[in-house]
């Protein structure tokens, strides 16, 4: 059974550290239960990881109800101890993140078929592998 | 294609792709409805040929095989299922 353990942030955002291969840093991600994708990041983002992007865009719809387009692309990444091949919607929109910010969303495409655990209490999160 | 630097112009190219993608959605509107819900769907925008699957990564895969990885300009999306950022709550 794999675990990731995140944290909820003093403005109440469930935090987690996505590890990237490559030598990267750690993304800081905010689990977002309102996102149906994989995982988004911005494009200065998505450059500094390499990933390539070419003028393949998607609609995603905005809370809002906001139609907005966004590039595709991928990254192979470990994810709850597999390696695992994960799409990522790119926004050319993203502001530039302050430090200490999330600069990622992951999903619940990305969540399925796993648990997601957050005590709003204990200011933590974890997500790990069905038994 | 691969994106450009140039912000202005990557935002002409992207509106381009909308603006065709959604245009040709209308024009095979009726084939894509006999489509299952789910089924990914990938548009060459310049020319409105269109691949279609039932699994994403290799719907993408046949797309880049059968028009060049990175040669053309798509619009891509899952019939009937709209990906949501911030909760989809109006039309949901």
């Amino acid at each position: 059974m794999a675990k990731l353990i995140g944290s909820i942030d003093a403005l109440g955002r469930p935090l987690l550290r996505l590890p990237i291969p490559g030598g990267h840093d750690d993304l800081l991600a905010l689990v977002d239960t309102g996102f149906n994708g994989e995982l988004m990041t911005s494009l200065d983002v998505a450059r500094s990881l390499r990933i390539t992007l070419d003028e393949d865009l998607e609609p995603i719809e905005l809370g809002t109800g906001t139609v907005e387009r966004v590039y595709v692309g991928r990254i192979d990444m470990r994810w709850l101890g597999r390696q695992t091949r994960v799409e990522v919607l790119v926004s050319s929109r993203w502001p530039a993140p302050r430090p200490d910010a999330p600069v990622a969303l992951i999903g619940t495409r990305l969540l399925r078929p796993h648990q997601l655990m957050i005590d709003f209490d204990a200011d933590t999160l974890e997500i790990e592998t069905q038994a | 294609m691969p994106l450009v630097d140039d912000p202005d112009v990557r935002e002409q190219r992207a509106e381009f792709a909308q603006k065709q993608g959604e245009y040709w959605t209308k024009v095979h509107a009726d084939a894509l409805a006999k489509l299952a819900a789910g089924t990914t769907i990938i548009i060459n925008v310049v020319t409105g040929e269109y691949i279609t699957g039932t699994d994403r990564y290799a719907t993408r895969d046949a797309y880049d095989q059968r028009f060049g990885k990175g040669k053309t300009i798509s619009w891509s999306f899952e019939k009937d299922r709209p990906i949501f950022v911030g909760g989809g709550l109006w039309r949901s």
